[in-house]
């Protein structure tokens, strides 16, 4: 597993939609395994595979540290309400900016092995998936925000401290 | 997707604390004002979780190194953070779940790259989870100054030092009023329409009480930040503690009056004497820095005080001839140990040493011995702190009357009827919060008054 190099916004490859997957091949599945640790890495709650420079429909999400899921060609399926609330992107680093997005989506996908299944998402979840599968068509989440981007830069300037101790 | 999290930000805030001398209230107020669009939620919380987590250091430091296998010295200032956080939420904060407060603990070791340790911050958490009632139960006794130094997160030295100068009934009182919701105290210009002041705050959803003693002063309950409510661009209003404006008051500023404020910054004493000696009196306002200085500026620019003049100057100096003997009254309200406000500031309890008491004792009598020039024959000497300490305070002033020719003003008229001790008729007051029982909250803070003769 490695950790890869996320693309920032002004990347060609960040405004280009994305191809489907059609099947699953050992070099995919490293894939995978590399978006998760570069998305905990960075401690964010999504990735797209765009956002690694590949133009493939694959996202990886988490929003709670312990529930990792793999989305293959993902689409919405229904969506319901409104929230609007602020998000960031591992593209864009430092800024923040608030968007509205639904309530409530039910979404489409196929696992790593392929196999179809649903996920329903609410709050965080339904706002991560809708950030993440814009990303699949091409479409960053600053082209919808309300208002400017805030400005979210640490606060102290070391963040290398995982220091191991026994 | 990246999100925002008040864990982390707070987890990065206290860091930050741990590794500077900057103050936890204007650390945490200025990230807010950065991140002003989290939801009110997420403020409170983090708001909480710094506040909680300084305050009870002591406590939470006793609990960890009692469950934690690793010896407390050898852990490592992240992790200890992390363990902090994570203990307060299980005992102190009612709305987190046990479960959320371990599992948030161990997210936030992983993702501040301590992920090998996430199993040790899990068994610590939970372990202390588990025996949660008996660690409750533990800190309810108040039967030693142990005892009483681990419930109000106290060091031992300051519980001894409490309990020597006030007696356990008081100080017991004095303790519980660290943890009680504390107003803000803001005193109301006397230009300001306080009815149309009350009513703009009381819209914007802020609870206003006034003060029983002294009608200018407000207390605002649940108040976002005082630079956003209505009148504070335009000088209607500045905040100040009850006990700071009745130690002005206590000085008998009269119309006309010079007066010189020695350690001003950032001058809550100044403008209220500005309001007293009016426009044919005069203030002179000193501090060390233009740092300080400029928030002096600041305040006087904003209430239009044209009879405020701010020096920069080093109290401890000698006055230049044309300052000596010009001032009828002489504020000196001094840095000191600041145990009095240790409520407010709470690194304070931490941060001080019982050996900084003397040095500061020292410090004080230098710059009153520095200052006493510029009072003139038969003017007013306003001596104050905000500490509980005897060096500090009862010592100073009988080193004051031996030392100089002062002598003490009896200001028993000035001192609200309520409020009044014997000692206002030897020209002192030491008020403690929490007294008078609760009913107003005031800081910690002494005065003394003499009259140069």
């Amino acid at each position: 597993m490695a950790i890869r190099n996320v693309r920032k916004q002004g990347d060609e490859v960040l405004k280009t939609p994305c191809r489907p997957v059609t099947k699953m091949t050992p070099h995919l599945n490293e894939l995978i395994d590399d978006m998760l640790e570069t998305m905990y890495d960075a401690n964010g709650v999504g990735l797209a595979a765009p956002q690694v420079g590949v133009l493939k429909r694959l996202v990886v999400i988490d929003v709670t540290g312990e529930d990792p899921h793999v989305l293959i060609n993902p689409r919405i399926l229904e969506s319901s309400g409104e929230q609007t609330g602020w998000e960031g992107c591992l593209s864009v680093p430092e800024k923040v900016g608030e968007v509205t997005r639904p309530a409530y989506v039910r979404v489409a996908a196929l696992d790593r092995e392929m196999k179809e299944f649903e996920i329903e998402g609410t709050e965080l979840l339904a706002r991560c998936l809708c950030h993440e599968i814009d990303h699949l068509d091409g479409i960053m989440y600053t082209s919808k925000v309300n208002g400017p981007l805030k400005d979210v830069s640490n606060l102290s300037e070391d963040e290398e401290i995982g220091e191991e101790e026994d | 997707m990246s999100v925002t999290e008040s864990r982390r930000l707070a987890f990065e805030t206290l860091l930050e604390l741990e590794k500077t001398e900057k103050k936890s209230t204007e650390l945490s107020a200025a990230v807010l004002d950065k991140y002003d669009w989290l939801p009110q939620r997420d403020k409170a919380f983090y708001l909480r979780l710094c506040q909680g987590v300084t305050e009870r250091r002591l406590s939470l430091d006793h609990i960890i190194d009692r469950y934690a296998s690793v010896k407390g010295g050898k852990m490592k200032l992240p992790v200890r953070l992390i363990l902090r956080m994570g203990v307060y939420q299980l005992l102190y904060m009612d709305s987190v779940p046990a479960s959320a407060a371990c599992d948030q603990s161990v997210q936030l070791a992983k993702k501040k790259g301590l992920g090998g340790l996430a199993p040790f911050v899990n068994g610590v958490l939970r372990g202390i989870d588990r025996s949660g009632d008996a660690i409750r139960r533990m800190f309810e006794s108040e039967d030693s100054m142990e005892a009483l130094s681990l419930r109000y997160s106290v060091p031992e030295w300051i519980v001894e030092l409490l309990d020597r100068r006030f007696g356990k009934e008081r100080s017991l009182v004095f303790l519980r009023s660290l943890y009680e919701e504390r107003p803000v105290s803001v005193h109301i210009s006397e230009k300001a329409d306080a009815e149309a002041l009350r009513s703009a705050w009381e819209k914007d959803g802020v609870r206003v009480e006034t003060c029983p003693y002294l009608p200018q002063i407000a207390y605002l309950y649940d108040v976002p930040g005082v630079e956003h409510l209505y009148g504070f661009a335009e000088g209607a209003f500045f905040v100040q503690d009850a006990s700071s404006l009745l130690a002005v008051q206590a000085a008998g500023i009269k119309p006309g009056d010079t007066v010189v404020d020695v350690c001003a910054a950032p001058g809550g004493k100044s403008l209220a004497a500005a309001e007293l000696c009016g426009e044919t009196g005069k203030v002179f306002s000193c501090d060390l820095t233009e740092e300080k200085l400029a928030r002096i500026k600041e305040n006087a620019r904003r209430f239009r005080l044209d009879n405020l003049i701010a020096e920069q100057r080093d109290a401890r100096c000698a006055p230049e001839e044309e300052q000596l003997e010009k001032a009828d009254v002489l504020i000196c309200d001094l840095p000191c140990s600041g145990l009095g406000v240790m409520g407010r500031k709470a690194q304070i309890r931490y941060r001080l040493k019982p050996e900084d008491i003397p040095s500061l004792r020292e410090l004080q009598r230098e710059i009153l011995k520095a200052s006493l020039p510029r009072l003139k024959k038969g003017g007013t000497l306003l001596y104050s702190t905000c500490t509980l300490t005897k060096e500090e305070n009862d010592d100073n002033r009988n080193w004051l009357l031996s030392e100089f020719p002062l002598q003490s003003v009896d200001i028993t008229e000035r001192v609200p009827a309520q409020l009044c001790r014997d000692s206002a008729a030897e020209g002192y007051m030491q008020l403690l919060s929490g007294f008078p029982e609760g009913e107003v909250p005031l800081d910690g803070f002494y005065y003394s008054v003499f009259r140069r003769i």
